[in-house]
């Protein structure tokens, strides 16, 4: 009885529609720092983030981010990538009903229209590596720039470039990387 | 043998439930409105001539969900809705399909202030919008004066000509089509309602 009931919840899962797919791209060796961009930064807290190529002109393309570092694969210079859809967990520091600073939990959900730009990234004509900002994921400021202090926007940024690192190992992306963690260092110490 | 016969029992019945969740809303049968408020009767037809294969292939939709139909969900007025608690009417309509609401009339006037969603790829008896759901959203500005003691108040066909990535709005058409409507109406809903015309405008501000 036990077997058939679990046979009939598996066929039951299988007849349901899959919730779109979100499949595993490699990275293409013939977009390079000469003819890409590449982008990267963080959306504090947030789980997933999902990006989408949003003019019609360019190439079709999706670039879904899991946690908060965002390290785009290379896209078409001059298009347009349109936040989708994103969600997350964090906590933050609001004021409550006496005025006085608490610390809440919180928990932001938002997919959004095709046509309604929240938060586009126009990527700039210019190939090469972008930084985007260290933003918050929380819904109400989700696109407007998140900075604590010069040395958490620093942190941050390391944070990205180094998870970019180890994405573009052993491809020309890699030594501009490096520079750039380089440059960051330098103007720190200096 | 009885757990076999157990067994395929539930997988049949299982088969034929899902198509039947699926596509529930055909015709509706609508109660009359409470005093204040009035049925709305009308369609709206969005005509796209952008690429919406684009977000088929940007989304990764499957090939049976290519062929689909797009839909829109009726925008709701001003004034808050008074479904009845017993009845719920389907809310996402096929495009270029009639819908029926139920509205409050506020001196004398139905005002809509909202987004019209068209939903892409979308089956007409889909109940409830989800995160994999293709959206496009456009402005939804009108209203209308209703006549008094009129019940059911046809608003006319809104046709919409949307272009380009942004799903521009590049002109809207209120087309009277009352004769055909009364036919359909009274053909849906029996002959003893009386359908009256009052359509929609461009909202002045």
């Amino acid at each position: 009885m036990k077997k058939s009931i679990v046979t009939v919840i598996v066929s039951v899962l299988l007849l349901m529609p899959a919730l779109g797919n979100s499949p595993k791209k490699e990275n293409d060796k013939s977009l390079t720092p000469e003819n890409s961009v590449v982008f990267y930064g963080t959306f504090r807290d947030n789980k997933k983030t999902v990006y989408f190529q949003s003019n019609q002109e360019m190439n079709v393309d999706r670039q879904e981010f899991k946690g908060s570092i965002i390290v785009s694969d290379p896209v078409q210079p001059g298009s347009n990538y349109r936040l989708f859809s994103f969600n997350g967990k964090g906590k933050r520091v609001m004021k409550d009903q006496y005025g006085l600073p608490q610390v809440f939990s919180c928990e932001w959900e938002g997919t959004y229209a095709v046509n309604y730009s929240v938060f586009d990234l126009k990527i700039p004509v210019e190939p090469g590596l972008y930084y985007i900002g260290n933003y918050d994921g929380y819904e109400s400021s989700i696109n407007s720039k998140y900075v604590e202090n010069e040395k958490d926007e620093y942190k941050a940024q390391i944070k990205a470039l180094k998870a970019a690192l180890k994405k573009y190992k052993g491809t020309e992306w890699e030594k501009i990387i490096s520079e750039k963690i380089e440059e960051l260092e330098n103007e720190k110490e200096n | 043998m009885k757990k076999k016969i157990k067994f395929t029992f539930a997988i049949i019945l299982t088969l034929i439930l899902f198509p039947l969740t699926a596509q529930k809303n055909k015709e509706v049968k609508i109660s009359e409105p409470e005093d204040g408020a009035v049925v709305l009767y009308g369609k709206i037809k969005i005509i796209y001539n952008g690429n919406k294969y684009f977000y088929a292939d940007t989304f990764n939709l499957k090939e049976e969900d290519r062929n689909e139909s797009d839909s829109y969900k009726i925008p709701v007025p001003l004034q808050a809705n008074c479904h009845r608690k017993s009845q719920k009417l389907p809310d996402i309509i096929e495009n270029g399909n009639y819908f029926y609401d139920y509205a409050w009339v506020v001196r004398n006037k139905i005002k809509y202030n909202s987004l019209l969603n068209l939903l892409l790829f979308t089956k007409p008896g889909v109940t409830k919008i989800t995160d994999s759901t293709i959206i496009a959203w456009l402005p939804f500005c009108f209203e209308c004066s209703v006549p008094k003691k009129e019940k059911y108040v046809y608003i006319g066909t809104i046709v919409y000509y949307v272009s380009g990535s942004d799903f521009k709005v590049d002109r809207v058409e209120i087309v009277d089509d009352y004769d055909q409507a009364k036919i359909d109406f009274s053909k849906a809903q029996g002959e003893d309602k009386q359908l009256c015309r009052a359509l929609l405008e461009i909202k002045k501000e």
